[in-house]
């Protein structure tokens, strides 16, 4: 997700959700970067770079920018947070998606963005299903 | 005394009143005390006299197709006995209970997926948000002492309401994961699709709703109560007019 990285640099300390690839988030930082890393997967309780909470449910403090790797797995955080968020997120319909993200228009009235800067969409390797990406805010 | 109450849910086609009335026969069967049974459903007919039935509406506060069988937990706070069970349809008890209807609950009780392995299939599959290891077929409370569950729904129903596809989900990533579940003890319920199709301990599970709320489930034949082997005792059960 190289797609990302332009929007990433313009801040300092990022709340990362969801985010399974220890490789992109260790290339974040590489960019001194400030990441949290905050993910409800359980199998991620004991590593020490991962703040194991469940952002939705659990009382978890954001930074300003958050970034979104799989908005489909979870309510949208723009509905619960103000800030600024690069989102996300796949039409794979996956059995424990809970949200398919269809559009980038999708990804924008979820999280109740009130300004884009910007955003693209992208086939997956195999073609099967799409990603969306936004870069925006509800401030 | 001790009073006691069992409640059941019954609507839509999918089982019809045989279910509720056995239900009620192999708990009469296999429970040694006195107890009160109701059926919360959207259609009487075929019930025995001897069940109290209620609406099914009366548990429905939210228009939801999410959270399948939500209304479970609006059990909770509502005309509770001393001692509060809720018992699913595709369930059979064919050993004695009377002890699991007796004993104290210090919290809500649900059932744990003993027999499937957690590590590879629940924990293995977490991050993906389709594990789920508890289940909500046969469930325990002493009264007053499920509150804070049904509190924490209330409070947060919009988003669970978009999270979850099922209660069981709910319970497992939500109330599991943070330690607020009690659960019965290993060797009391079975499963008789996961299990060799055969009766084990007291109390046997039929769940087959995992099956159609989600897509691509490639698993064992899974059979139904009334097509299953030992579906001559489910008929057996029967608690009269």
């Amino acid at each position: 997700m190289e797609k990302l990285f332009p929007w990433v640099v313009n801040h300092d300390k990022i709340s990362i959700l969801c985010c399974p690839s220890f490789k992109f988030i260790k290339t974040l930082r590489g960019l001194d970067i400030e990441i949290d890393n905050i993910n409800y997967d359980i199998n991620f309780r004991d590593m020490p770079s991962v703040m194991c909470n469940d952002f939705v449910f659990d009382n978890v403090k954001l930074h300003t920018c958050v970034l979104h790797y799989n908005c489909e797995k979870t309510y949208p955080v723009g509905r619960m947070h103000q800030g600024i968020f690069i989102l996300r997120g796949d039409d794979k319909e996956h059995n424990g998606d809970c949200n398919p993200i269809h559009s980038i228009d999708k990804l924008i009235d979820d999280n109740e963005l009130t300004e884009v800067f910007d955003s693209f969409e992208i086939q997956s390797k195999n073609k099967k299903y799409k990603h969306y990406c936004v870069y925006g805010t509800n401030i | 005394m001790t009073n006691i109450k069992i409640n059941c849910l019954k609507w839509g086609t999918k089982y019809d009143s045989d279910y509720v009335n056995r239900t009620y026969g192999g708990l009469l069967k296999h429970c040694q005390i006195p107890f009160h049974f109701v059926c919360y459903t959207d259609d009487s007919k075929g019930i025995s006299s001897k069940i109290e039935i209620k609406d099914i509406q009366e548990l429905r506060p939210y228009d939801t197709k999410r959270v399948f069988t939500y209304e479970k937990l609006f059990l909770i706070d509502n005309d509770e006995y001393d001692k509060n069970f809720w018992i699913d349809l595709d369930v059979l008890v064919h050993e004695d209970i009377t002890e699991l209807i007796t004993r104290k609950h210090h919290n809500i009780t649900f059932i744990w997926n003993y027999w499937n392995n957690y590590e590879e299939i629940s924990l293995f599959n977490y991050g993906r948000g389709v594990s789920c290891h508890t289940n909500s077929s046969f469930v325990a409370w002493d009264k007053g002492t499920a509150s804070w569950l049904l509190k924490y729904t209330k409070e947060n129903w919009e988003k669970i309401k978009w999270t979850y596809k099922s209660l069981d989900k709910y319970l497992f990533y939500q109330h599991h994961r943070t330690g607020g579940l009690d659960l019965w003890e290993n060797g009391l319920f079975s499963n008789y699709n996961k299990e060799n199709y055969q009766l084990k301990n007291k109390v046997t599970l039929f769940n087959t709703s995992h099956l159609y709320n989600n897509k691509g489930m490639k698993e064992i034949k899974h059979y139904e109560l009334h097509e299953s082997s030992v579906q001559e005792l489910w008929k057996s059960y029967f608690p009269g007019s």
